[in-house]
């Protein structure tokens, strides 16, 4: 194999496929980059077993042929390269020269026959979103996936299709986000469709989507799932295990309305929330007519006290909340006002934006 | 803590306080050597010699079987925590009588700070002997006491008086006293360092005292640090007698046999964590912070920590991440378990408590079940009723 490549496009597809190498593992060619190079194009590979990708990257092949190198030294070589053309070389043994200017390196590899395939996926896509989309729906709801791996259900995105929408759901047993949108084409089917997807497959599509453009293919083949944009695959196990019964959980008759200035509630919780327990980062929430105080009194670490102007009338209130959950609810929305629909301190309190009745949160209260 | 007034404190220390308190519930016990630790014939330890047993070189912590070879004809008591606990109260009554800053270092050991004391009690030596006399007398157990400005000096002064002796170091005359004794007086000094210190020709207090502190610091890192301070007679620790936070909790237990047997340490480790959260409840407390120790037969001792994100005295959900910590450590040796206990730390009066989406199970409900079980524990004691898992432990 020989190709010469811009320094940038292989910086930039070295760059997509770091969280996905194993650093460290039984497998070290799990640790390797399989780039192939055929036509005008070289393909870059990487897989952990669990999650694979495949993107194109344009390059004028002189020589077609495959290498594998470390995934890491390659990105962190190129990533100090100057921005000049990149020349990479297959020698004897599985070694790969890489020179650039005035640089040269010279890489070990394994036996490309040794790569792991990637799984099959399909090319028949059950949805297609635009990336914007897309990225908007996993930027609201990916924060409220649990971190516990050992929840199984809980530790992905639960994807569903129920006629021409979709909706994304992530919850961690304490909070939950979910958000509805319409599908740029649903595969033609009456039926309900609902996959998990893991954390990191999501987590791993989020860094490929740099640009906000043209559209994502979700397939489904026997035990895994696929999202195709244009050449590029992001291949994943499916999560097995049941997903809650997240309609259940919203709450229906919460009729105490709190709307609030977006920002000002965003920078005041960030404040009090500083004084908060580190770990439960409760701050108690007290309502009453037009002002909303936020108090922590945290009594080892100080106490915190803010109120906010509010658009509320109704009887006084107070509930207890984590600072944390609702601040990942801000940060991902661009909105001028919140509205938080409230019952009382043992309900649960839904977030809701007037402008976007598809978008919902629900956090649970604490109790002291 | 800078401070201007020289601090009065004492360290009371019981003189073998289980024997002590067998032998006021049977008499006859006096001047016999009594070994307060269970089964001679089992694999636990001494937990408590009479002054009597030590002459035959049985100590504390010493395995059982060794000390009846010591001494075959020893008098073996199995003890009741118990009436020691119940014994303990009474001294502890006593104690908070004479200063409300008292606080406790376990059943039979407690430091009191008498600091403005005299103009209520007398002087500094009378008040002693009046707490030490009280005891006596009240409870029927004698007390040995050291008194000195700090606590560290307490603790050497009463170390150094025991049984039923009295030490006062007067303020200023602290080195002269320190200068001469052995390095293993100083509390935190155990064989490991004492060899070291062996090692490198410090004997005595007075000669580690003399070197530089960084030299210390490169022998010993940061303990080494602690042991200047030490050598020094200093320490600023003020006498802690707020329960709260500073306390944990533990209990641990050696094993009948070295075993691996998943199921049996499961239900030690139930067993152990059923009592600790049954006395966290017991003293209105909630634990954030959860630890899990083994030691393997051939002495190495690992341990494993979990902070939680709400603080709890749920046996149920505690127990299934002291079981993660457990296996977790559990890994780390193929060797067979000697001995396995759990801490409950970072203990906090009050809780927040996330409620949660999906678990129905109302934690109210929860609550209410752990305040009946504790009712018939109170009324008929902690064995009446305890967890199935627990069992196998008996």
């Amino acid at each position: 194999m020989e190709v010469k490549i811009s320094r940038d496009t292989l910086l930039n597809g070295a760059q997509k496929i770091q969280g996905m190498v194993e650093a460290k593992g039984a497998m070290p060619i799990l640790a390797h980059a399989f780039l192939t190079a055929d036509g005008d194009e070289i393909c870059i590979q990487a897989t952990d077993l669990e999650i694979g990708s495949k993107a194109y990257y344009p390059a004028s092949v002189i020589k077609p042929g495959a290498v594998t190198m470390n995934a890491r030294k390659l990105f962190d070589i190129v990533r100090e390269l100057p921005n000049q053309e990149i020349h990479l070389i297959k020698e004897d043994n599985n070694w790969t020269t890489l020179k650039c200017g005035k640089s040269k390196f010279r890489l070990p590899g394994m036996p490309t026959e040794d790569f792991p395939a990637l799984p099959e996926y399909s090319d028949e896509a059950i949805m297609e979103f635009s990336a914007v989309t897309l990225k908007e729906m996993i930027k609201k709801t990916f924060f409220a996936v649990s971190p516990d791996e050992t929840r199984q259900a809980l530790n992905g995105l639960l994807l569903e299709r129920e006629d021409s929408n979709v909706v994304m759901v992530g919850t961690d047993g304490h909070r939950l986000s979910m958000i509805s949108r319409p599908l740029l084409k649903a595969h033609d089917s009456e039926a309900k469709q609902s996959f998990l997807l893991p954390k990191k497959a999501v987590s791993e599509l989020l860094k490929q989507m740099d640009n906000e453009e043209g559209t994502f293919i979700f397939s489904e083949k026997s035990s895994h799932l696929a999202f195709i944009h244009g050449k590029q695959v992001i291949v994943s196990r499916k999560i097995d295990g049941k997903f809650p019964n997240y309609k259940q959980v919203i709450p229906a008759g919460n009729d105490k309305i709190v709307t609030i200035n977006r920002e000002q509630f965003q920078h005041a919780l960030k404040r009090v929330s500083l004084l908060a327990d580190d770990k439960s980062k409760m701050v108690r929430f007290e309502i009453s007519d037009g002002v909303m105080a936020l108090i922590s009194d945290n009594t080892e670490m100080g106490t915190a006290r803010e109120e906010l102007t509010i658009d509320y009338q109704g009887e006084s209130m107070f509930v207890g909340l984590n600072a944390r959950y609702l601040l990942d609810v801000l940060g991902a929305v661009e909105d001028e006002t919140v509205t938080l629909n409230l019952k009382n301190e043992n309900h649960s309190c839904l977030i809701t934006i007037d402008e976007d009745p598809n978008y919902k949160n629900i956090v649970m209260p604490m109790r002291l | 803590m800078t401070a201007t007034t020289e601090r009065i404190i004492a360290h009371i220390d019981m003189d073998a306080f289980f024997v002590s308190v067998e032998e006021v519930l049977n008499p006859s016990l006096k001047g016999k050597p009594v070994v307060v630790g269970g089964d001679p014939d089992g694999r636990g330890v001494v937990s408590a010699a009479s002054y009597k047993a030590r002459q035959y070189g049985i100590h504390s912590a010493m395995p059982l079987a060794q000390a009846r070879r010591l001494c075959p004809n020893a008098i073996f008591l199995r003890g009741s925590m118990s009436q020691y606990s119940e014994f303990s109260h009474r001294i502890f009554a006593i104690l908070g009588r004479y200063s409300p800053v008292v606080e406790p270092v376990s059943v039979d050991e407690a430091y009191i700070d008498l600091s403005g004391c005299e103009r209520l009690h007398g002087p500094t030596l009378t008040m002693v002997q009046h707490i030490r006399d009280e005891i006596l007398d009240a409870v029927g157990v004698s007390a040995s006491a050291g008194i000195a400005s700090n606590k560290l000096l307490a603790k050497i002064a009463s170390g150094f008086c025991k049984p039923a002796g009295m030490l006062w170091i007067v303020p200023g005359k602290e080195q002269r006293f320190l200068q001469a004794l052995p390095v293993r007086r100083i509390p935190g000094v155990g064989a490991q360092a004492e060899k070291e210190l062996l090692r490198i020709g410090k004997r005595t207090i007075g000669e580690v005292a003399c070197m530089p502190q960084e030299k210390l610091e490169k022998l010993f890192g940061k303990w080494g640090t602690a042991l200047a301070m030490k050598s020094r007679g200093l320490c600023d620790r003020p006498v802690a007698h707020d329960e709260s936070d500073s306390r944990s909790i533990s209990r641990e237990t050696t094993l009948k046999t070295d075993s691996r047997d998943r199921q049996l340490l499961l239900s030690l480790l139930s067993h152990l964590l059923e009592k600790a959260t049954n006395q966290l409840r017991q003293s209105n407390l909630y634990a954030k912070s959860i630890t899990v120790k083994i030691r393997y037969s051939d002495f190495k001792t690992e341990s494993r920590s979990k902070t939680l994100d709400t603080a709890s005295t749920d046996d149920s959900m505690l127990l299934n991440i002291a079981d993660g910590l457990f296996q977790n450590a559990l890994a780390t040796s193929t060797k067979n378990v000697r001995l396995i206990g759990v801490c409950l730390s970072n203990l906090t009066h009050e809780r927040t408590r996330q409620t949660s989406l999906f678990d129905s199970e109302n934690p109210e409900k929860n609550d209410q079940l752990y305040k009946s079980l504790d009712r018939i524990r109170v009324k008929y004691g902690f064995r009446s009723i305890k967890k199935a898992r627990s069992f196998q432990s008996e």
